[in-house]
């Protein structure tokens, strides 16, 4: 007998998946177009579909369904000049507390230009770099989400470094 | 500047800390390795974002309905619907008397040109229809098997098959659409593939291929498809779609043992000498046949 898969009609179901991949595609959207409040939209309007559609989408195809959801209705949403990341300042750290102030200017100087960066990356090599050190994704994770092949991650992550190296230039 | 000696992949490896011990001495050696190690740890230091607004989920499940983006305020669509049917009737008409349909039989190719300029080439066994009166609106065409196209730049220029939709500007590309088998290779620019499962854009010299539960995206070198100079070329294809391509070239049918659908055949064969496109592939198969008859190979293991 076939095992049986969770339905995602389940309100259980549906929550659970939801709290463990929302914020993961409403950062991949947020990536995509560096506007939060789109990416808040977009990712609503997929789970919306999911939830109202949930009798026709199987437990398994769930993630890609939502995913390709998203990335159809954000062709229409213009990019935002820049992906403005929060970060954690390394003066916080415990491991960081005696770094002298010159230090720490250093790194918030370093950190701007890193995120400038990161603004001036095509689209796809920002997605998926972001993808990587930020949502903590694996490349095999990234290629199911973009539907391309590991190898095609991989090279965009190269690409990407090679490009903000050059942006970056000396420090 | 640091020399990644071609691979395309290093610093994601690096990434990964996939580096072997040599390379990674190497690269940490170099004037650059600061730099890189720098956006490392940095990129690192980035606080996930989280949702603005956290009761997200209670208001998808209290009321989906209400949510939905892009919601349409009902009209007086009676009205609408009448004009809609007279409309639809004389559009019909006009759709019907101007639809050209190409289907070259066994061994066959057909050269098109289509109202803008654009070509297209189908292969044997294959049919592809476009509507001459709406092309000016939208340049579609209707695929069922294989086709070359050249197509002009200009407005999207879409090919729809059983599997997917391509959707280009103006390049060179081809594809194959048949049972379960679809293959989209692209030669000049760049086309969007978009399939149930997946939508990719290819660039020049890249395949995307959908068949049974697989999908995978290949690299090629060729400039133009193999079967517009009378030849069918497969890259590790399972063996029951090069049959499938044998028999629609050579009006053939296979019978005895056919060969394990695990099976796959990379190479080509002509499309003008069918004792030497069997030899071909049966051959590097090792594969026995033998004709029982004109159109009938019968297969040995």
């Amino acid at each position: 007998m076939p095992k049986l898969l969770p339905s995602i009609c389940d309100e259980s179901v549906f929550s659970a998946f939801f709290e463990e991949h929302a914020r993961s595609l409403r950062n991949y959207l947020f990536y995509k177009f560096g506007d939060e409040e789109s990416a808040e939209d977009v990712a609503q309007e997929s789970f919306v579909r999911l939830w109202n559609n949930c009798s026709k989408v199987p437990f398994d195809k769930a993630k890609s369904y939502v995913y390709t959801i998203a990335t159809n209705l954000s062709t229409s949403i213009k990019r935002h000049e820049k992906v403005q990341l929060k970060y954690q300042e390394r003066n916080k750290l415990a491991d960081r507390s005696n770094e002298s102030p010159e230090f720490v200017l250093q790194e918030k100087e370093f950190m701007e230009k890193l995120n400038n960066a990161i603004s001036k990356l095509p689209d796809k090599q920002r997605e998926a770099f972001l993808m990587s050190r930020v949502e903590k994704k694996t490349y095999k994770e990234i290629a199911e989400i973009a539907g391309v092949s590991v190898k095609a991650i991989e090279k965009l992550m190269h690409k990407a470094l090679v490009k903000m190296r050059k942006e970056i230039g000396d420090v | 500047m640091f020399d990644f000696k071609d691979d395309d992949r290093f610093l994601a490896r690096w990434l990964n800390d996939e580096l072997s011990d040599k390379e990674l001495r190497a690269f940490e050696a170099s004037d650059d390795y600061p730099i890189y190690k720098k956006i490392k740890d940095g990129s690192e230091a980035y606080i996930r974002p989280d949702f603005i607004n956290p009761d997200l989920l209670e208001q998808i499940k209290r009321d989906p309905k209400e949510l939905s983006i892009g919601k349409k305020t009902t009209s007086p669509w009676y009205y609408g619907i009448a004009a809609a049917i007279v409309l639809l009737i004389g559009v019909f008409t006009i759709y019907k008397i101007s639809d050209v349909t190409v289907a070259p039989d066994f061994g066959n190719q057909a050269s098109i040109e289509l109202p803008d300029g654009s070509t297209m080439v189908v292969n044997a066994k294959s049919t592809a229809s476009y509507n001459k009166f709406f092309w000016n609106f939208s340049r579609t065409v209707e695929l069922n098997g294989e086709a070359y196209f050249k197509v002009t730049p200009g407005d999207k220029f879409v090919v729809s098959t059983d599997a997917g939709n391509i959707q280009v500007l103006g390049t060179e590309f081809n594809v194959y659409s048949n049972d379960s088998f679809f293959e989209v290779t692209c030669y000049e620019g760049k086309v969007q593939v978009t399939t149930e499962r997946n939508e990719n854009t290819l660039e020049a010299g890249n395949a995307y291929r959908e068949y049974e539960e697989k999908s995978e995206l290949i690299a090629l070198s060729d400039v133009q498809p193999s079967w517009i100079n009378n030849q069918s070329t497969f890259k590790s294809v399972p063996i029951k779609y090069v049959l499938n391509a044998l028999e629609n070239q050579y009006g053939i049918t296979f019978k005895g043992n056919l060969p394990a659908d695990e099976l796959v055949f990379s190479g080509s064969f002509p499309h003008n000498n069918k004792e030497l496109a069997l030899k071909l592939v049966f051959g590097s198969l090792q594969i026995d046949f033998k004709f029982e008859g004109e159109k009938t190979v019968v297969l040995e293991n």
